[in-house]
């Protein structure tokens, strides 16, 4: 299993979307630091006036609410834009390519032909694909934390804002930078698991078509339907809300106030990212075993 | 171990109302180059597929050192390499990363007959490059490399030559030719050219409508109803004298389209020196004696029913 997850990961390593990830990265970046730079002095009114709800101990922490706004609420505030839009569309093509390209390209026969076990080839693949996921999540978080840093500073205190579920009122604590940074990763690392259960749909679908664009097209709209399934009728979707694929990201927001984790949430979250997997690998597997090519 | 390392066994496939392999048998011998030769939609891909597991027969058996590829795949299939349709590689990975991948070998062992087979097929000094720059031929070449990774003993190719120029064709016939004699590797070749299955094998089967019309050693199967072209002075006297004294020994005797003064005789066995000593005792002028050239596309046209619209099954 080892040999053919190394494989895996080889034939991923050697695509040029990787180029494609690097330079959307970069123009995210350039885009971000040029409007947290622009709306630097709205942000600290923004949390001025959240320290100043705040219990008074917490107050005379936050003495200068400028400070508040530094490199590492940047790279919280990029990261949210990061992992719900950017990497979901690069966690959706990797994925997507998966089974798919090796269909039109014909190496699934080749590699089929020897008579090796298909299970463990859908397998492979699928913790292949989760691992490009979760070094790219640590690669841009560091990055875009470096980048804040950098070009934004450094508070020792930090606000941290629990965004939530768009739509629902953000509230605010304040903690230490050391908890904020590993709260930075802990929510980074909880994102890559989050877009590895979205990303299998892609994953799923690449296994029954011939091309990634189809597989990867197919699981965006998915996650597009969810979303609005959850912010635009959730009167209506009540009974449904917490099996939706996007209801698992939410997590990603709430790992960012460790303190306020609700871990309930977070258990019912892989719960749910467990349903995607089993349903997203076992599909690919017996596909595969049955289908004739 | 089995003598034979493929067996076919009545495999019927069907697709739909369309019955791609209708009971088809057959067994490649141990060290043979087996050629398998038929019309577009005879059941060629459809067996091989079958043979390399991609497919599942409706009925019958397949095995491969007498273990059943249906049961069994990973196990029999073991020491097969199989390049089925054009050879498919990652464009993006160097040669030596395909061959590692796709054959999954690993160890000292296998990175020594990998540079082994590099050497014996020509692609050593292309190992480190993009398989995106490779021409056809070479892919041909580290196709087969592929299948002889990590420790083949039975290799099957469909179409080898296929859309090769004919250096690369001669190339590739002469590999497939030596695999057999250097290093005791069973081949199982199939193609349309049938000029190319003539000078490659040692053993042909001819797949029509999905069955196997004629199976066995190329020499034999060529002398099963061998033509002799003659040309003599007089032909119908000439002609007149081979059936009176042959009789049934010639299964049948006529002018040849294309050259009417040629006499076309088609005898049971191969006795052209006979004939022309009788011919040539009664007074003959022998200007000409040859064995009909195209033996096999003859036979093939026979067996398959494109010359008569009739098909002939024969029994090997």
């Amino acid at each position: 299993m080892i040999l053919s997850i190394y494989h895996e990961i080889v034939k991923m390593a050697s695509q040029k979307k990787h180029y494609i990830m690097l330079i959307g990265f970069a123009f995210l970046m350039v885009m971000m630091v040029f409007v947290y730079w622009k709306f630097q002095d709205k942000f600290s009114e923004a949390a001025d006036g959240m320290v100043q709800g705040m219990p008074y101990l917490m107050r005379m922490m936050a003495s200068e609410p400028l400070t508040l706004c530094d490199g590492l609420m940047f790279a919280r505030f990029s990261c949210q834009i990061l992992f719900w839009v950017v990497m979901p569309i690069f966690a959706f093509m990797f994925a997507g390519e998966a089974i798919a390209c090796e269909q039109q390209d014909g190496t699934l026969r080749a590699y089929l032909s020897r008579g090796f076990s298909r299970t463990q080839f859908v397998v492979a693949k699928f913790i292949a694909v989760f691992l490009v996921i979760l070094f790219y999540s640590m690669l841009f978080a560091t990055l875009t934390m470096l980048i804040g840093l950098v070009f934004f500073g450094y508070s020792k205190v930090q606000i941290t804002l629990f965004m939530g579920v768009p739509g629902e009122f953000p509230t605010a604590g304040l903690v230490s930078a050391n908890k904020a940074i590993a709260s930075y990763f802990l929510a980074t690392l909880y994102s890559a698991f989050a877009l590895s259960a979205i990303s299998s749909v892609s994953f799923m679908i690449s296994v029954f078509v011939k091309r990634m664009t189809v597989a990867a097209t197919g699981g965006l709209v998915f996650f597009f339907v969810s979303f609005i399934m959850q912010v635009a009728f959730s009167q209506f979707t009540e009974e449904i809300r917490p099996f939706l694929i996007t209801r698992v990201m939410d997590g990603y927001s709430q790992m960012f106030t460790i303190d306020a984790v609700n871990w309930d949430s977070i258990i019912k979250s892989f719960a749910v990212m467990c349903i995607y997997w089993s349903v997203c690998v076992a599909t690919p597997v017996v596909v595969l075993n049955i289908k004739e090519y | 171990m089995s003598e034979n390392v493929l067996t076919v066994e009545n495999v019927v496939k069907s697709f739909g109302k369309f019955r791609a392999l209708d009971g088809a048998s057959l067994s490649i011998p141990k060290g043979t180059i087996f050629g398998i030769i038929g019309p577009n939609g005879a059941g060629k891909s459809t067996l091989l597929r079958i043979v390399t597991s991609l497919a599942h027969p409706d009925s019958g058996h397949v095995t491969v050192n007498g273990i059943d590829v249906e049961a069994y795949p990973k196990k029999a299939l073991k020491g097969t390499g199989a390049i089925v349709d054009s050879p498919a590689f990652y464009p993006d990975l160097t040669a030596r990363q395909n061959l590692d991948i796709l054959s999954r070998g690993t160890g000292k062992r296998y990175k020594a007959r990998r540079a082994e087979l590099a050497e014996y097929t020509g692609i050593a000094s292309w190992l480190n490059h993009r398989v995106r720059e490779f021409s056809l031929g070479m892919k041909q070449r580290l196709a087969i490399t592929l299948a002889l990774l990590p420790d083949s003993e039975f290799v099957i190719l469909d179409e080898p030559t296929n859309g090769l120029d004919p250096n690369g064709i001669v190339d590739i016939r002469t590999l497939i030719r030596n695999l057999g004699a250097d290093l005791g590797t069973t081949v199982l070749v199939t193609s349309h050219m049938l000029g190319e299955i003539e000078k490659i094998c040692s053993n042909i089967a001819i797949l029509n409508h999905g069955k196997i019309v004629a199976q066995g050693n190329m020499e034999d199967i060529l002398r099963r109803s061998p033509v002799t072209l003659i040309r003599a002075n007089d032909p119908d006297r000439a002609e007149a004298l081979l059936k009176e004294s042959f009789g049934p020994r010639i299964l049948s005797i006529r002018r040849k389209e294309d050259a009417p003064g040629v006499l076309r005789v088609e005898t049971e066995s191969e006795f052209a020196a006979e004939l022309n000593e009788t011919l040539v005792k009664n007074g003959f002028a022998v200007s000409m004696l040859e064995n009909e050239p195209d033996r096999l596309e003859r036979l093939f046209l026979e067996l398959t029913g494109k010359e008569s619209g009739v098909r002939n099954e024969v029994k090997s």
